[in-house]
């Protein structure tokens, strides 16, 4: 098969230049598409389902045992204390749902070592609405 | 061929141009054409010789890639990713390769040499040694030579031309300074979505650019800096001194010194000088749409000889304003030149690789 050298020199500096002016095209908005994905905020959505799905009917009956029990909910408290009301009212498994309420931020320590009922974890919305 | 070896050890050594390629190279040169018993098998193309299994990277094209994994590794590409647009500088450099390809094809070279004598244009060593392994395996040795030549003396073919397609009022042109910060996410997103487009556009530059992003990948990741640190140093610096040998030891006088390596060469500097020529026109091109002129001395830094070709078009403009910086401009060009010419090399292997 015979080749034109100038049809074939035309087609293959087109391929680079378009090629590479498409690469500055998208290159110039790699921060905008940053910009936008970072503000829908999956993480917050993402967050929120992963609360939804990993709380047990079990585990929000027990949290607000919990809370009862804790006549105050400002006051702060160590952890053996909690844990021993829990067990002296009957929960069977009060370390793992100590453990659960420090992951979901439920309850935090301060500089004191005590712990405190944290208001602003996202957690608590979901264990009121079920 | 032993008098231009010993030639080439002197710019190396003493006037330092590219004294890592052109070191081993001349070195090369002067092992292959040292006379040697016929009986014995010693030279690159005799089988079973040593040097013949180390010739194997090159006529192989396994070297142009191991470098470009390095080249990776060491290149930072926020030039490109802050002003997008100098990619464009890089593209119109790559019409000298075009244009030379044209020019061999009708002095009687077979459309594949044709390819791989354009190349040169590119000024990327690697790049002409991986496509011509591929197209004309037969040329490797002069290509290279002529490549790497090219490479090592681009600040004395490039200021000439700067300086006769720009007026002085257009070297003064001061760029801004301001670059835009980019993010370690977009950073590391580049050389992912780089290599998706760029392999999509030209299927054959798969092993080079693949290797190059990858290499800017492990950088930019920061999780992987043992592998990045091995690649920019002992990697590239093994393979530049085998490929330097065996490119160098490939040059016996009885393949080399014939007058299609003498063509190849001045063919060669045609297709470089084109390429720079075409860079700094493009350049002022810009200049008639954009808002914020650019230097059109950045245009040169459109071929891809990293980062010499930056630097001297630092150079060039520092000469008629000592606080003129542009280095950083250049370099944008000059990176995007590295993936235009293996773009253009995959484009040529794919059309005419299939005639």
């Amino acid at each position: 098969m015979e080749i034109n050298p100038y049809l074939l020199a035309v087609s293959g500096l087109f391929i680079v230049f378009s090629g590479l002016a498409f690469l500055a095209f998208v290159v110039s908005n790699i921060h905008r598409v940053l910009f936008i994905l970072e503000n829908l905020n999956f993480k917050k959505f993402k967050e929120k389902k992963i609360i939804t799905a990993s709380f047990t009917k079990n585990q929000i009956t027990e949290t607000k045992k919990i809370i009862f029990l804790s006549k105050n909910k400002k006051e702060s408290f160590y952890l053996p204390d909690l844990i021993e009301k829990s067990l002296m009212n009957g929960q069977e498994n009060p370390w793992i749902l100590v453990d659960f309420l420090i992951k979901k931020q439920i309850i935090c320590p301060d500089e004191t070592g005590k712990f405190f009922w944290n208001d602003k974890s996202p957690a608590w919305k979901l264990i009121f609405k079920k | 061929m032993l008098l231009i070896a010993f030639f080439f050890l002197y710019l190396g050594v003493f006037k330092k141009y590219e004294p890592l390629l052109l070191v081993p190279i001349s070195f090369g040169m002067i092992i292959g054409n040292l006379p040697s018993p016929a009986s014995m098998s010693l030279g690159v193309y005799s089988e079973g010789s040593v040097f013949y299994y180390l010739y194997q990277g090159v006529s192989q094209g396994i070297y142009p890639p191991l470098i470009f994994i390095g080249i990776g590794a060491m290149a930072d590409f926020s030039y490109i990713l802050s002003r997008p647009i100098l990619i464009l500088l890089g593209a119109a450099a790559q019409a000298g390769i075009f244009i030379t390809f044209i020019g061999a094809y009708f002095l009687g070279f077979a459309p594949t040499e044709s390819a791989a004598i354009g190349i040169i244009g590119g000024a990327d060593g690697p790049t002409a040694i991986f496509l011509t392994s591929k197209l004309a395996p037969d040329l490797i040795g002069p290509i290279a030579i002529a490549a790497y030549s090219y490479m090592a003396l681009v600040p004395v073919i490039q200021p000439p031309i700067m300086k006769l397609l720009t007026s002085k009022k257009e070297r003064l042109i001061t760029m801004s300074s301001d670059f835009r910060e980019i993010s370690k996410k977009e950073k590391v997103i580049f050389p992912v979505t780089a290599l998706v487009i760029c392999c999509l556009i030209a299927p054959g530059a798969l092993p080079l650019l693949g290797m190059l992003f990858f290499g800017n990948l492990l950088k930019e990741a920061e999780v992987t800096n043992r592998l990045a640190e091995a690649a920019k140093g002992p990697l590239i610096d093994i393979v530049t001194i085998l490929l330097g040998i065996s490119v160098g030891a490939s040059t016996q006088a009885d393949v080399f010194l014939t007058k299609k390596s003498v063509t190849i060469f001045i063919l060669g500097v045609v297709s470089f000088a084109i390429a720079t020529m075409c860079g700094i026109l493009f350049a002022k091109l810009m200049n008639m749409f954009l808002k914020e002129k650019i230097n059109p001395l950045i245009g040169a830094a459109g071929v891809s000889a990293v980062p010499d070709s930056a630097r001297v078009v630092q150079m060039v403009a520092a000469k008629e304003n000592p606080g003129n910086y542009i280095l950083m401009h250049a370099m944008a060009p000059n990176i995007s030149g590295v993936i235009g010419s293996a773009i253009a090399a995959g484009v040529m292997w794919s059309i005419i690789g299939n005639f």
